[in-house]
C-alpha cells in the first residue's frame, strides 16, 4: 500500500507508551480520537514510543477499547464521519456507552476522566463527566460526601452561612 | 503488609476534589444548575467551583415556589464568572405563566454569546431576537403550535442547528413551505414526533432550503398525519426518514444526495398475505420518492432500513435495473429480492 505524501498519515500504528511503561499499539485511524494524538501526526512526530505520563496502563487500555468501537475507518471522508456521528446516536452505540462507563469503579472512573482530558477524547471525556454528574445530582451534600470521600473542612457555622448565602439552590 | 495498607489508603482517596479544575467545571454544567450550585457547602476547595460553569441547566419544576425560581436564577447571574455560555436549558414544564425573570434569563444568555439553546418556553422575548451567536436551537413543548414562519423572524442567522421536537408545525405561507428558506446557514433539521396543524388542510409538509446538508423527520403513530413531504434542497447529503404510515416523498433538486434511510411499517392489512404484501410494499417503496428519479444518478444505494438484523437496499444504476432485496445485516445474505421487471410484470394496474 502506498503512503500518502503528506506527512499526517505517513506512519500507520503508533506505539503509545503508559505511565507504568507498558506499550500498546494503535492504528491511526482510532489514534485521530484523541485531539493530542492528533495534533502530534499533523506535526509528523510520532515516531518511536510516545510517552503518555499521565495515563497508567490500565487505564489506557479501557481508552483504547473506547476508541476502537467509535473508530472511523474512512481516513478521507469527512462527510463519511458525519455520517457516522449520526450512526452513534444510535441506541446500540449508547447502550454500548453506558455499560463501558457503568462497569467501572470509582477510581477507574477517576483515572479515565483524567487520561481522556489528558489525551483530549472529547466524547468519552464527555460521557465520563455525564456519568459523575448522574451520581452528584439529587444528593444532599452529606451523601455525595460520602460517596467520594470528601472531608469537609468547614466549621458547623461556616456552613450554616454558605448554605445561606446560596440559599435559593437550597429550596 | 505494604501493599494491604496502600490499597486501604487509594480506596479513601476523595475521587472527585482531586479532579482538575475544568473536568470539575464541566461535570457541573452538565447537570441541573441547581445541584451544582448545591456543592458549595461540601468543602471549602467546593465553595466556588459552581461559578465557573459554562453552560445553565435551568429546571423550573425543581421549585416549589416561584419566586423561589426567579431569585435562583438572578442568584446565578450574580455570581457566575463572566465567561461566555456555551448553552442555555431552560425547562419551564408548560407552566400555565411564564416564570419569573424569564426576559432576564434571554438577556443573559445573550449577552454572553450563548451557543446553544433548549428550551420549551417558545415565546422568545424581543431582546433575544437577532442573537448572532446561537448555533444549535431544540424547541420542544407537546401542547404547542408553533408557526414555523417565526423562525424567520427571529433572525438567528448563525443557526446551523434546528431540532424540533413533539410541536405541532404550521405556516401562513401559501407554498406549506415551513421553513422558507430563511435559514441560510442550517446544516442540520431534525423534526421528531411533530404533527402538522390542521391549518395545513392537506397535510403536506414542504422543505426548501439552500444550505441544509442533514434532514431526519420521524414521528410515532399517533402523530404521524403527513401524506406528503416535498423537499428541494441543493446541498442534501444525508435524508433519516422513520414514519408509520404511507406517505408520498417527493425530492426535487437534490444532487449530492448520497443516503436516504427509510422506515416506513406498512399497514397490518397488507401482511394478510405474504407474497402480495411484498409485493404491493416494494411497489410503495419505489414509487414513493417519485421525484427523486431526477437524482437518480447521484444516489447509488438507498437502504430501507426495514427490521431488526435486516434490512431492504435499493440498488439503481444506470447500467442495470433497479433491484430491491431484504440483506441479513450480520451475514450480508441477501435473502430475497425483486427487481424492476418482476415488479412491473406483477403489477398490471400500475403503469
Amino acid at each position: 500500500m502506498s503512503t500518502p505524501s503528506s506527512s499526517v498519515f505517513s506512519y500507520r500504528v503508533l506505539k503509545l507508551k503508559s505511565s507504568d511503561g507498558e506499550i500498546f499499539e494503535v492504528k491511526q485511524t482510532v489514534a485521530v480520537q484523541s485531539g493530542v494524538l492528533k495534533q502530534m501526526m499533523e506535526d509528523g512526530c510520532t515516531e518511536g514510543e510516545i510517552p503518555l505520563n499521565n495515563v497508567d496502563s490500565p487505564t489506557l487500555a479501557k481508552i483504547i477499547e473506547w476508541c476502537n468501537k467509535h473508530h472511523d475507518d474512512d481516513v478521507e471522508g469527512r462527510v463519511l464521519s458525519q455520517e457516522k456521528e449520526k450512526e452513534k446516536e444510535k441506541a446500540d452505540m449508547k447502550r454500548w456507552e453506558s455499560e463501558f462507563i457503568d462497569a467501572l469503579n470509582r477510581d477507574e472512573l477517576y483515572f479515565l476522566l483524567i487520561g481522556s482530558n489528558y489525551m483530549n477524547i472529547k466524547e468519552l471525556l464527555d460521557c465520563a463527566a455525564q456519568k459523575v454528574a448522574g451520581m452528584v445530582k439529587g444528593k444532599t451534600p452529606e451523601a455525595i460526601r460520602e460517596m467520594f470521600n470528601i472531608q469537609s473542612d468547614f466549621t458547623e457555622e461556616e456552613e450554616k452561612a454558605i448554605r445561606k448565602e446560596n440559599q435559593w439552590a437550597f429550596n | 503488609m505494604p501493599t494491604k495498607v496502600m490499597i486501604k489508603r487509594k480506596k479513601k482517596r476523595d475521587r472527585l476534589s482531586n479532579l482538575p479544575d475544568p473536568i470539575i467545571h464541566h461535570i457541573l454544567s452538565l447537570m441541573n444548575t441547581k445541584y451544582a450550585v448545591r456543592t458549595c457547602v461540601l468543602s471549602k476547595k467546593w465553595r466556588h467551583h459552581w461559578t465557573h460553569i459554562h453552560s445553565l441547566n435551568f429546571d423550573f419544576k425543581s421549585f416549589s415556589r416561584r419566586v423561589a425560581f426567579g431569585k435562583f436564577a438572578l442568584h446565578i447571574f450574580h455570581q457566575r464568572k463572566p465567561f461566555n455560555l456555551q448553552s442555555l436549558r431552560f425547562h419551564c414544564g408548560y407552566s400555565r405563566k411564564p416564570p419569573p425573570y424569564t426576559k432576564k434569563i434571554f438577556q443573559y444568555a445573550i449577552s454572553h454569546g450563548v451557543e446553544e439553546l433548549e428550551t420549551d418556553f417558545l415565546e422568545f422575548p424581543p431582546c433575544f431576537h437577532g442573537c448572532r451567536t446561537l448555533g444549535m436551537l431544540k424547541l420542544q413543548h407537546y401542547r404547542y403550535t408553533f408557526c414555523t414562519d417565526k423562525i424567520c423572524s427571529f433572525g438567528f442567522a448563525s443557526l446551523s442547528t434546528l431540532k424540533l421536537y413533539q410541536l405541532g408545525l404550521s405556516s401562513e405561507n401559501n407554498n406549506h413551505d415551513l421553513f422558507s428558506n430563511c435559514l441560510m446557514n442550517l446544516k442540520n433539521l431534525i423534526v421528531e414526533i411533530c404533527s402538522i396543524s390542521s391549518a395545513l388542510s392537506d397535510n403536506s409538509f414542504t422543505i426548501v432550503s439552500s444550505s441544509l446538508v442533514y434532514l431526519e423527520i420521524s414521528s410515532s403513530l399517533s402523530y404521524s398525519n403527513y401524506k406528503t413531504i416535498v423537499i428541494s434542497a441543493p446541498r442534501l447529503e444525508f435524508f433519516d426518514l422513520k414514519v408509520m404510515s404511507n406517505i408520498e416523498l417527493r425530492i426535487y433538486k437534490c444532487p449530492l444526495l448520497r443516503k436516504l434511510n427509510l422506515l416506513i411499517k406498512p399497514p397490518v392489512a397488507w401482511r394478510e398475505t405474504i407474497i402480495d404484501w411484498k409485493q404491493e410494499y416494494f411497489w410503495d417503496l419505489i414509487c414513493m420518492p417519485g421525484g427523486y428519479y431526477t437524482t437518480k444518478q447521484a444516489v447509488r444505494l438507498l437502504s430501507f432500513n426495514f427490521s431488526k438484523g435486516k434490512f431492504i437496499s435499493y440498488q439503481i444504476s444506470a447500467h442495470t435495473t433497479t433491484t430491491v432485496s431484504e440483506m441479513d445485516e450480520v451475514e450480508g445474505k441477501r435473502l430475497w429480492f425483486f427487481d424492476e421487471e418482476m415488479v412491473w410484470q406483477s403489477s398490471p394496474n400500475k403503469p
